[in-house]
């Protein structure tokens, strides 16, 4: 059984945008896999329609058996978003126990994961902090701290080395690692395509709406590395006007 | 839990802002300004009757002029006014000042989208949130009316209970006009537009409620008219009602206040029950809207 399964999901927006076009994935568990694309692709799309944020016109969506449309369905999944804002008011611990109670954990279980998370991913020091003293890095790995909270069975994550140094990249890295070694299956977008090489089991690629590509990571990069590739497969696609 | 959470976060939220930090002074000085500087002491010349002075203690006779005395149920009774006039409407909307900027913000697309990719319902979100700055509010209502009536009885040795009943009142028109500036906060997200439209509803059912209940107006409106304004008197919520009632409550010993409002009758279930309606409306408009979008 697949972990997340889209079927022919479509979307077009409000402004005539054909975003996604019969698009259709199956996520194994335990993979880590990367979805790609050029700017306007339609990742962050796909992405917000597997979260219900944007709803498809048509086509369906399921995480771990479950319709995407219930929120029963993300009790096991936890997101880090492309472009967010965090409430400042909060704190680092304060927030993290905040999203720990939006999925109901007893307090004595908060307690040990914040301490934990803060540790992973390099933020115990400032875990009194409030969020609006904080970098864009530093908003980054907490966000990261946030997604993991409820242990999630998947882990999406939409550009998740935004605003990182190179040694928060590595941390984000290593602790991608773990989660797969731990059982989870992390469905990934970026842009860093050197970075997705060296950790994604699969891959996907759209391009204007549609899927164009998919495939293990060994089957893609046979003949090149995956930056040629990509760049080659995008240049001999055909373009349309009214994609995004 | 989850949606406890969420209630409480818009409290914590709403006391990290300057706007409640304000609106807590404001409270405390009012407080403060009534409970030492209001002093009273019995008239001499009239048993029954007190005199009242500001930070000096009062007596029959001032610097060269006498100070008038008044019945000490009189000054019980429009305290008690005053305590309910500075709740509405300048209370109300310093509470729907405070409940808009909090929705809006909290209805922007980047910071829903990592809380509604928990498991919580849209609807559930939305009615955690409006409960949240209602029952912050009300519970700022409350303390305060519950003080100043505490403050009222240790002057006068008058408790007025009916207070109470007059701050619930109060919620209840907070209720209406925040329903209205969380449906204009998710339709528009925009802070000055959902406080603008509260505004303008208090202004057109004032209105409404002036022209069918003043005499001097009704006169000039044309019949014609008559059955477009009884419409619109329908359909919005009744808060001038809302605020007559509680008056009459408090003010019913009060002169000067009884000649004029004790003429207005106010249909208690028909106020209630379409207010109660219009606010359930916007509430499920609301609730429709924040559903259905995109985010």
């Amino acid at each position: 059984m697949s972990v997340l399964s889209i079927q022919q999901v479509s979307k077009k927006y409000q402004n005539g945008v054909l975003a996604l076009d019969d698009v259709s994935l199956d996520v194994a568990p335990q993979q880590i896999f990367g979805l790609l694309g050029p700017n306007g692709a339609g990742k962050t799309t796909l992405i917000k329609c597997i979260l219900d944020l944007v709803r498809s016109d048509q086509g369906q969506i399921s995480i771990l058996g479950q319709p995407s449309t219930q929120a029963s369905s993300r009790i096991k999944l936890g997101y880090l978003p492309e472009d967010h804002l965090m409430p400042e008011h909060l704190n680092a611990e304060q927030l993290l126990d905040f999203v720990g109670q939006l999925f109901e954990l007893p307090v004595r279980i908060r307690k040990e994961r914040i301490d934990t998370l803060l540790n992973q991913v390099g933020l115990e020091s400032r875990r009194k902090s409030k969020l609006k003293t904080f970098s864009k890095g530093m908003r980054q790995r907490l966000g990261m701290a946030q997604a993991m909270i409820n242990h999630p069975q998947v882990l999406i994550l939409d550009e998740p080395n935004e605003g990182l140094d190179p040694l928060g990249r590595a941390d984000i890295k290593d602790l991608l690692l773990q989660l797969k070694g731990a059982g989870a299956t992390i469905f990934i977008s970026s842009h860093v395509l050197a970075e997705i090489e060296t950790f994604c089991d699969h891959v996907a690629i759209l391009h204007e709406g549609k899927l164009i590509r998919e495939g293990s990571m060994k089957e893609l990069t046979a003949a090149q590395d995956l930056e040629h590739y990509f760049v080659e497969l995008i240049r001999n696609q055909p373009t349309t006007s009214e994609a995004v | 839990m989850k949606y406890l959470a969420i209630v409480t976060d818009t409290w914590r939220e709403s006391w990290a802002r300057k706007t409640s930090i304000v609106v807590g002074i404001i409270v405390v000085m009012i407080l403060v300004m009534f409970g030492v500087g209001f002093q009273i002491s019995p008239s001499e010349a009239t048993p029954g009757e007190v005199h009242i002075g500001f930070f000096s203690a009062p007596s029959s006779s001032g610097d060269g002029f006498a100070l008038p005395s008044f019945p000490l149920e009189l000054i019980a009774s429009v305290s008690a006014i005053l305590t309910l006039g500075t709740l509405s409407p300048w209370g109300i909307f310093l509470g729907i000042f405070i409940a808009a900027t909090l929705f809006v913000p909290i209805f922007q697309s980047q910071r829903l989208y990592w809380i509604l990719a928990k498991p919580l319902s849209r609807v559930g979100l939305l009615l955690s949130k409006y409960v949240g700055a209602l029952v912050l509010v009300a519970a700022t209502t409350m303390i305060f009316i519950s003080i100043m009536m505490g403050l009222i009885g240790l002057k006068t040795g008058i408790y007025k209970p009916e207070l109470l009943t007059g701050g619930l009142i109060m919620i209840f028109s907070f209720a209406i006009y925040s329903s209205v500036a969380l449906l204009v906060a998710i339709w528009t997200r925009n802070t000055a537009l959902s406080l603008i439209s509260t505004i303008l509803l208090h202004i057109v059912s004032s209105v409404i409620f002036a022209a069918r209940s003043t005499q001097e107006l009704t006169a000039f409106i044309p019949d014609s008219w008559q059955a477009g304004i009884d419409i619109v008197y329908m359909i919005l919520p009744k808060t001038s009602d809302l605020e007559t009632l509680a008056t009459q409550l408090l003010g019913s010993n009060v002169d000067a206040i009884s000649a004029e409002i004790s003429a207005i009758t106010v249909d208690i279930p028909l106020v209630m029950g379409t207010s109660g309606t219009f606010m359930i409306v916007m509430l499920v408009l609301a609730a429709w809207e924040f559903h259905r979008r995109d985010y």
